[in-house]
């Protein structure tokens, strides 16, 4: 949300934001208009655990709609969600609608006809640069997202929150249990109390051979 | 299997993904994409690779998203594998988005185990490995990608003759949009992600300047300095040195976690690690209880007397 408006700002333009969960989402939708976004767009769930695919399917829809007015410049993704962390309903955005797409964005610019997308890898960064229209998804550290204002949100309050109900179809994956992961019971060698303790932890770093 | 190389150099997390691979108990083949990987066949081999298919294109000079999951794409209607295997992290996960995304076939990303063959079932990694989910999967392929760090590559134990195939293929001209344009390396040559020491500071360490001891245990023992959440939050450094679900994801031989409470945000970006050292003045720490060895007391004072003692090892030893 906080590089969808500060584009907007820098480059003109107007924010909408999209999400797909149950009614209580609502309450994000508002947030979002009081940190600046324009427009706020639920596709609403009955709360059950949405696939990917379907995910997908519904955003794909919902923009169809949304775009017969005019066309979006750029999507915006998170690179995953927190929760679900399933990796995917960007690319699969991008390439039902035919746009390019970027994940893992650590930096993004963009001009009237490009984006340009910054990553890191494990050598250092990775440097894309897509046209415009396309579709970037974005990882946490690329900014750091203002709080809202007053006005801001007295603006959320007055917000409309436009429903769109796409049919989506379910894909092939099935949530069946959520477990906790076995608790790795460690037993805790304590090497000691205050610096006292920096012989036996040097002993350790030799040990293990990281002192040399 | 989808075998993930920067420019020909094979990804660490692609020998795990062919222990994987292995795992399922069919025959793995293997695809690597543009001709600078073709240097990767012997390995493949001695990880359990019957054959390996090498795309070449104009197209395929560098690394490109929508590219190399066209190739992958290609290569699936081609074999009809029954599983399609990828890297957990963010060139698997996202070469095998776009390929699910061609094939209109469901794509599980992060699994860690697959549980049972019928209905097939798979655990995989949610919340960052906080939770784990078990999904079941309904599609004549099925493409996984394995979490990092999760498994251990092991090689093979009997290497056999690898077929080398050259793979044809047709990509639209229009694909080029998504190639890299151009690379940034770092200086130095370890990363917090590939170091084999890491030393990190969290809330406790109470300002930016108080990093400077971490710094210099991180210098004498060849590592890097990391930080949690709260750390960046405050400003005192980088989003780039975090560790954690959303940060990066560690795996050194020893994690050195110095007035980390250890939230389970943490945790996930450093379970990896082979060792764990905390340091905390609060025995009952999360990350205290978590760790391998603990130091209980103020890391202000710890950290330099570690430096200290270190010092005067080496100074003895001459």
């Amino acid at each position: 949300m906080e590089a969808a408006v500060q584009i907007a700002e820098r480059h003109g333009g107007t924010t909408t934001v999209l999400t797909v969960g149950p009614p209580a989402a609502e309450e994000q939708l508002r947030y979002a208009a009081s940190v600046g976004v324009n427009s706020v767009v639920l596709v609403p769930t009955d709360g059950s655990d949405w696939d990917p695919q379907r995910t997908a399917r519904a955003i794909v829809l919902a923009a169809g709609e949304l775009e017969a007015e005019s066309p979006f410049d750029l999507i915006v993704f998170g690179n995953e969600s927190a929760d679900a962390g399933g990796f995917q309903v960007g690319v699969r955005v991008a390439r039902a609608l035919g746009r390019p797409m970027i994940n893992g964005a650590k930096s993004l610019e963009v001009t009237d006809v490009v984006a340009t997308v910054e990553r890191e890898s494990d050598a250092g960064r990775v440097v894309f640069t897509v046209p415009l229209p396309a579709v970037v998804g974005v990882k946490e550290g690329i900014n750091l997202p203002r709080y809202p204002t007053m006005k801001g949100r007295l603006a959320s309050k007055k917000v409309t929150v436009t429903t769109i109900e796409p049919t989506a179809s379910a894909g092939g994956q099935s949530l069946v249990t959520l477990v906790t992961p076995p608790e790795v019971m460690t037993s805790t060698t304590v090497l000691g109390i205050g610096p006292d303790a920096a012989p036996a932890v040097a002993d350790l770093l030799t040990e293990i051979g990281v002192l040399k | 299997m989808l075998v993930e190389h920067d420019r020909g150099a094979l990804a660490p997390a692609a020998l795990e993904a062919m222990t994987f691979a292995r795992s399922l108990g069919a025959e793995v083949v293997a695809l690597t994409v543009g001709a600078a990987a073709d240097g990767l066949a012997e390995p493949l081999a001695r990880h359990g690779a019957i054959a390996v298919y090498q795309a070449h294109h104009d197209l395929l000079g560098d690394y490109n998203p929508e590219a190399w999951g066209d190739v992958l794409a290609a290569a699936v209607r081609s074999l009809q594998p029954d599983f399609v295997v990828a890297t957990g992290t963010d060139v698997g996960n996202e070469v095998l988005a776009n390929a699910a995304a061609v094939l209109d076939v469901p794509m599980v990303a992060n699994c860690l185990a697959v549980e049972s063959v019928d209905p097939f079932t798979v655990r995989r990694v949610r919340w960052g490995g906080s939770l784990i989910e078990r999904a079941t999967v309904d599609a004549a392929v099925k493409l996984l990608t394995v979490a990092h760090h999760a498994i251990e590559a092991v090689p093979a134990e009997v290497a056999g003759d690898l077929d080398v195939v050259a793979f044809d293929v047709a990509l639209d001209e229009r694909v080029a949009r998504s190639a890299v344009v151009d690379r940034v390396e770092r200086a130095a040559g370890i990363t917090l992600a590939t170091a084999p020491v890491v030393v990190s500071g969290g809330r406790g360490v109470g300002s930016a300047d108080g990093f400077g001891p971490l710094e210099e245990l991180a210098a004498l023992l060849g590592g890097v300095v990391g930080c949690s959440r709260a750390v960046t939050n405050n400003g005192w450094r980088n989003h780039a040195d975090q560790v954690g679900q959303t940060g990066t994801r560690i795996a050194p031989s020893i994690y050195i976690a110095c007035g980390i409470s250890g939230a389970i945000q943490h945790w996930v970006g450093a379970m990896a690690s082979r060792r764990i050292l905390a340091i905390n003045t609060d025995p009952q720490a999360n990350m205290v209880a978590k760790a391998d060895y603990a130091v209980i007391g103020d890391l202000h004072q710890v950290v330099p007397a570690i430096v200290a003692e270190i010092r005067r090892r080496r100074e003895a030893a001459g």
